[in-house]
């Protein structure tokens, strides 16, 4: 122990600790783990992974709620695709700071379960335009988060309620930007985002998502960051 | 990386200690705790070890040199190619990016960190 003289006495010095891990090993795709440079970042081989997965335009495995992420593993590798897609775009669109991959990968492991929970004993709670333009007032950058949306998402202008469907079919995630310069995703809510493009989106290849985002981002400009769906059959 | 591929994590703890003990096991203990008390790294179920030096123990005899396994922070960065004091080696006297990131990700600033060590790994009490 080492002590410092504050002027008013002799103090112990607090300081921090390194620490290092024993030996791991990097898991396979989708086994689960943690991974220093990230099972994502190989776009091109998990996007041909993602195309070889299942055929266009259909779910390989639609992601429980509570089930852990590791015992999806086509969907892990569909989303390291997706997931890469979601972050350009949000890079794109002026993200002050994007935890890289390897960081939302272990903000999954740490959120996925009681998340997917969350969302399904809340999917009626978002959707109303209450709810939506209180969200949109609050937070520099919403989630709106786990409300139902229609299978036919088309380009809707900026502020559109998707409607809602008591039934459920859905989790839309919508990140819409306001003007504030430093605006800046919370952690859960970006995992939250990452979790619905993880959880299946069954369109993706046949038109759906992406093409959807595009559609979304070309018409309102810049203001729409990013959005995934999710299908997790709330009823 | 290539699935089955050996690496290591450090990380600088988030709390801070007053090195009261001259036993490695006590610093063992305590970063052990910290890296526990985070979701993602508990699930590893790996064993945490301090890199640092008490008067009978040298860091790198603490840590486990490990040759040829790199060592990544929790933000991806690569520290380090392996914990020896080989080229690029966590004790060679340089590393390939500080060690900045703790155990939630977060990077504390004007922090001092306890080792007792030199740069080579061995105790400087």
């Amino acid at each position: 122990m080492d002590w410092h003289d504050d002027g008013r006495g002799r103090r112990p010095v607090a300081a921090h600790l390194y620490a290092i891990s024993g030996v791991l090993t990097a898991p396979a795709s989708g086994a689960g783990g943690y991974r220093p440079d990230a099972v994502w970042c190989g776009v091109p081989a998990n996007r041909n992974a993602a195309k070889r997965s299942g055929p266009p335009g259909q779910s390989n495995q639609p992601l429980t709620p509570g089930t852990p992420l590791s015992t999806h593993r086509f969907l892990q590798i569909e989303a390291g695709f997706r997931l890469s897609f979601q972050l350009r775009y949000v890079t794109f669109s002026g993200f002050e700071k994007v935890p890289r991959e390897n960081s939302l990968r272990m903000i999954l492991q740490a959120v996925a379960t009681p998340l997917a929970a969350q969302l399904q004993a809340t999917p009626r709670q978002c959707g109303s335009a209450s709810n939506f333009e209180q969200t949109t007032r609050r937070s520099n950058w919403y989630p709106q988060l786990a409300c139902t949306a229609p299978s036919d998402m088309g380009v809707k202008s900026p502020g559109t309620v998707w409607p809602h469907r008591p039934e459920g079919e859905g989790v839309v995630l919508l990140f819409e930007r306001n003007h504030t310069k430093h605006s800046k995703v919370s952690l859960p809510t970006l995992a939250a985002l990452v979790l619905a493009v993880l959880s299946g989106v069954p369109s993706l290849h046949a038109g759906g998502l992406k093409p959807w985002v595009r559609q979304r981002t070309k018409a309102i400009g810049s203001n729409l960051v990013a959005a995934g769906r999710a299908k997790w059959g709330f009823r | 990386m290539t699935p089955g591929e050996p690496y290591r994590l450090v990380f600088v703890t988030a709390d801070t200690y007053t090195a009261p003990s001259t036993s490695i096991s006590y610093y063992n203990g305590v970063v052990n705790a910290e890296a526990d008390s985070v979701a993602a790294l508990e699930v590893l179920k790996t064993t945490w070890l301090g890199i640092g030096s008490t008067s009978t123990v040298n860091a790198i005899d603490n840590t486990g040199a490990d040759p040829g396994v790199p060592i990544y922070d929790l933000n991806g960065d690569l520290i380090a190619a392996d914990a020896t004091t080989g080229t690029n080696g966590l004790f060679s006297g340089s590393l390939l990016q500080p060690i900045s990131y703790d155990e939630i990700n977060a990077s504390p600033e004007n922090y001092y960190v306890w080792t007792g060590t030199t740069t080579a790994g061995a105790e400087d009490l």
